[in-house]
């Protein structure tokens, strides 16, 4: 089971709704993944696997962390569902 | 006992606890769950309010120097302080109308052609807080407050999203998302203003993502880093306008020391902290409530559109977000120097995460067809409207004891004006 962070920079409106929805993905596709949601802050001495935000925070993020997803249209499942099937790709080749 | 029963109703988070186990029931959630999210709700709300009362400290601190520095009222625009004086005084109020605006934003989008459903749980607080507070001022029942109040907060989450729905359009390429931020006129506006520019958009092929920002701004982005930084320069401001002005003794009592230099730094910072603790208890609270809107409303109105916070669009323009920061703080000081010039009695103070919130979603705004100007002027606009708009109901609000802090957002102000204006006019009537 992999861990995942769902945060935005406040940490309320938009992450919370990105949250709902990837865990509508995972729940529809059975995908190994168990997300909790979180701001900034939370990021500090996070030790999950993943860390799922909207593109532009990902993208400044990514040296941070192990592996960040950035989402451009937050409420797009599929573009939600082929990037952590993206994500599961490259774990499962490790 | 039955007073007793009738102190806890007035029991703010019990309220909300509730709310969150109906919704929570509904979407038929094991029991485990029920449970752990009712109690976790209730906490979430608690916390808030511990959060608020660190904040509400420092803003009261910030209040007497400035006050004493300047000699004229200083408030600051932060909604969430505003919205915890407004909780503490009335929190059974604004609650209910929080409940009932949900339910009649559920029941508008159902039957009529306004598909938006409000996701942004905290700004409907917020929101719902202005009316409640509109409502009480004008003297109202406590059941036409409730009713009323919920019905117009319904009917603007519902209705108002599809004001700015074109331009959201452009911004993201497609029609399945609205904007759920309670500036959907002032957004709305500043991509009109965004259109005045097109043509030299057009002819410089300048898009806000060709400019390159220093990188020290980007520091901004981190909403709790940019509140720490801008309370700190706002509490030198105001002791050093006390110091000079002879005021030394003021300051050194309420810093309880002779270093009073170092005070203002731990306050901007005390001040961020209480933001952080406040952000952690919405974040709880909110969190289950708005589950279970997306819930019901996924199984029930199934073409609706779901409206969401600002931060969806950043996104697709992060440049003209922080263009819009820049503009609208700008647009706040400008704000704020008129108040001083025309001798205002108070003077509104722009709070840095709303410059950046709704700055940079009017930025994001002007620059969907204007690009970088459009995004610098848009917000420019907006941010004037920020910390002048308030003036108008501060008045009302401060007689009901919510004094120290003001809601800055522009349609909630437009819209309690409107209704202030009009329900006072009728009873002159009669």
């Amino acid at each position: 089971m992999y861990k995942a962070l769902v945060a935005c920079r406040a940490g309320m409106g938009s992450s919370l709704l990105l949250k709902i929805k990837v865990d509508q993905v995972i729940k529809e596709n059975n995908y190994p993944i168990e997300t909790e949601h979180g701001n900034l802050d939370s990021l500090i001495g996070y030790t999950g696997d993943l860390f799922i935000s909207m593109e532009d925070l990902a993208e400044e993020l990514r040296d941070t962390v192990k592996y960040a997803i950035g989402i451009r249209n937050i409420v797009d499942k599929n573009e939600i569902q082929s990037k952590l099937e993206e994500y599961l790709n490259f774990e499962s080749n490790q | 006992m039955i007073e007793a029963l009738l102190g806890q109703v007035r029991n703010t988070a019990l309220i909300i606890g509730l709310v969150a186990l109906v919704g929570l029931l509904l979407q038929k959630k094991k029991s485990s769950e029920v449970i752990s999210g009712t109690v976790k709700t209730i906490i979430g709300f608690m916390i808030f309010n511990i959060g608020s009362g660190a904040m509400s400290g420092v803003v009261n601190n910030f209040s007497k120097l400035f006050n004493l520095g300047f000699g004229v009222e200083g408030v600051t625009t932060q909604v969430e302080v505003a919205t915890a004086l407004a909780l503490n005084e009335f929190g059974t109020e604004v609650a209910l109308v929080f409940v009932l605006g949900f339910i009649f934003n559920l029941i508008i989008a159902k039957f009529t052609k306004f598909k938006a459903i409000f996701l942004t749980g905290q700004h409907f607080l917020y929101f719902g807080a202005v009316l409640a507070l509109v409502f009480i001022a004008l003297g109202s029942p406590m059941i036409v407050t409730v009713l009323v109040g919920g019905l117009v907060l319904g009917f603007a989450g519902a209705a108002l999203p599809s004001l700015a729905q074109p331009f959201m359009k452009k911004i993201t390429g497609s029609d399945d998302i609205a904007m759920g931020h309670f500036n959907l006129i002032g957004y709305t506006f500043a991509g009109w203003v965004g259109k005045l520019f097109a043509k030299s958009a057009e002819k410089e092929e300048s898009d806000s993502s060709d400019v390159n920002l220093p990188d020290f701004l980007k520091l901004f982005r981190d909403f709790v880093f940019s509140v720490a930084v801008f309370m700190m320069v706002l509490f030198y401001v105001a002791t050093i306008a006390c110091v000079v002005n002879g005021h030394m003794d003021v300051v050194k009592k309420m810093a309880m020391n002779d270093i009073w230099f170092i005070w203002p730094l731990l306050q901007g910072l005390q001040f961020a902290a209480g933001m952080s603790v406040l952000i952690y208890g919405v974040r709880q609270f909110i969190a289950e409530i708005t589950a279970a809107f997306v819930g019901i409303s996924e199984k029930y109105i199934p073409d609706a559109k779901p409206a969401v916070d600002c931060p969806a669009v950043f996104p697709f323009a992060p440049n003209a977000v922080l263009i819009g920061f820049v503009g609208a703080l700008l647009g706040g000081f400008l704000g704020m120097w008129l108040m001083i010039m025309f001798k205002s009695p108070v003077v509104l103070i722009p709070a840095a995460g709303i410059a950046f919130f709704s700055g940079g979603t009017a930025g994001v705004f002007g620059n969907a067809y204007g690009g970088w100007k459009g995004a610098l002027v848009g917000s420019f606009l907006v941010g004037i409207g920020l910390v002048v708009l308030p003036l108008v109901l501060y008045p009302a609000f401060a007689q009901l004891g919510i004094a120290e802090a003001s809601f800055p957002n522009i349609d909630y102000n437009i819209f309690g004006a409107v209704i202030y204006a009009i329900i006072n006019f009728m009873k002159g009537l009669f």
